[in-house]
């Protein structure tokens, strides 16, 4: 008996597209043609196969109706009952610091502006990725050096109404900075009424006319960012697989996008807000469906992406990232009823009523508060009798 | 299977019915049955209940219940 030819086979699979994922069909193409290569394939076992690829696929499709909300919301939930509450500090790789289980999923569903430890994880372009010492120095410069990194010591001159900053050595040369470019740093941020004086490794700012300014000032200085992204205050340089990665903790996106040498497809924040804001929506909506479902699977929690996906839809569909809760998803939904179950029933019910709402009663909330069949499953088919004999032949 | 009036909004439409409307379709019809209405296919001997007609005249493709599907949308 003779097969197909691997050329047939690839032609019938492939006008499964459109019909059927493109993964699945690539599967499909790619084990077919193994299997073609060891005993022969007839076209009409081809056929029979495609077949029966088809119909899988349609029966496992979710049917119109299915209260997909519902099973999202507790397929998350109940392995959410087993994650850590803790939150770990230094964890992980590199000893930085990462939100990690529960906080870390109720932090991404709150999106929450600035997370408790914002990450970056800046990918590099070839030449500087590949050598050790280039990723350094794109990483010395992407931390962020204030003053008070470089001090071995600050007086508050209370005689002349001074402060004397004494650098590290080993700090400036670390950080390869000298005490004047410091100074000229800081007359730039102070501004020319200061005077500033450098005597070797120290420096002496004049400029306070009174004990509290004095103090001010030195609050102040300490702060004043030498070099580096703002925000960003650890650096890590890792090796993974064959490219150097930096690591960073804090997060400034729009900054590190424009530096030299950054690989802007693949560095990415965990900062979800930020990504929304530089990135745009649908970006946005990737990176929250990536950090829960790396959230979960951390914990050693394997939830269906689908799931996560339709989360991750409810909070974006606006054209803006919304939280689910009292700002967001909960508290925005049209109904006053399902609002006012949710929340502060009489504030909502009292603004309702003033503005003249209007209630279509058509959730599953309001459905059940006015005792009616919920609009799912079967609660949502209309029946219609059909007419006379004639239509039903 | 009765597949005449269902689909129609392109790729939301399914070509059978949901689970969810074969059991609303069969449960009226039944009901119907139940209480007199004629039965519009012979039906063997062996069944019994009012279900047990309307899931065989549903088999059938006779039932005369159908649905209305609206497009998705607003809800």
């Amino acid at each position: 008996m003779t097969g197909v030819s691997p050329e047939t086979i690839r032609s019938e699979v492939r006008k499964l597209r459109g019909e059927v994922p493109d993964s699945v069909v690539e599967e499909l193409e790619r084990t077919l043609l193994r299997v073609g290569k060891e005993r022969a394939i007839t076209a009409e076992a081809l056929q029979r196969v495609i077949e029966a690829v088809k119909e899988a696929h349609l029966s496992s499709l979710v049917e119109p109706g299915e209260a997909v909300g519902t099973v999202a919301a507790q397929s998350i939930g109940e392995p959410g009952t087993q994650m850590t509450l803790r939150t770990f500090h230094y964890a992980g790789v590199a000893e930085l610091n990462v939100t990690l289980g529960l906080p870390r999923l109720i932090e991404i569903l709150d999106t929450r502006r600035t997370p408790s430890a914002a990450l970056m994880t800046v990918y590099l372009e070839p030449p500087y990725s590949k050598d050790k010492d280039k990723a350094r120095a794109i990483a010395q410069e992407i931390e962020m050096t204030t003053v008070e990194d470089l001090i071995s010591e600050m007086e508050t001159d209370l005689m002349n109404m001074q402060l004397l900053l004494s650098l590290s050595r080993s700090r400036l040369r670390q950080k390869e900075l000298t005490p004047s470019k410091v100074k000229e740093v800081l007359s730039r941020e102070l501004g020319p009424k200061v005077e500033i004086n450098v005597e070797e490794t120290k420096l002496r700012i004049k400029a306070a006319e009174s004990l509290s300014e004095l103090r001010r000032l030195a609050a102040r200085v300490r702060k004043i960012k030498l070099k580096g992204v703002k925000d960003v205050t650890k650096v890590v340089v890792k090796k993974e697989g064959e490219e150097w990665v930096i690591y960073t903790e804090g997060s400034n996106f729009a900054e590190i996008l424009k530096m030299k040498g950054v690989d802007k497809k693949r560095t990415t924040t965990n900062n979800i807000r930020e990504i929304e804001e530089i990135l745009g929506i649908e970006a946005a909506r990737n990176a929250l469906i990536r950090e829960m479902s790396s959230t979960l699977r951390e914990q050693g929690l394997e939830v269906d992406i689908r799931h996560i996906m339709l989360v991750a839809d409810m909070m974006t569909v606006k054209g803006e990232v919304r939280q689910i809760g009292r700002h967001g998803v909960s508290g925005e939904k049209s109904s006053v009823l399902a609002r006012a179950a949710f929340e502060i029933t009489l504030k909502h019910l009292l603004e309702a009523s003033l503005r003249g709402e209007e209630d279509r009663l058509r959730g599953v909330t309001e459905s059940i508060i006015t005792g009616n069949p919920i609009p799912l499953g079967t609660g949502s088919v209309r029946l219609v009798m059909q007419g006379g004999r004639s239509e039903r032949e | 299977m009765q597949t005449a009036e269902l689909g129609g909004f392109g790729i939301f439409s399914v070509r059978k019915y949901t689970k969810f409307e074969k059991a609303r379709i069969i449960g009226a019809r039944a009901l119907q049955i139940s209480m007199g209405a004629p039965v519009l296919v012979e039906v063997p001997k062996h069944l019994k209940s009012s279900v047990e007609i309307a899931l065989y005249e549903f088999e059938k493709g006779v039932c005369p219940i159908t649905v209305l599907r609206e497009p998705p949308g607003e809800s």
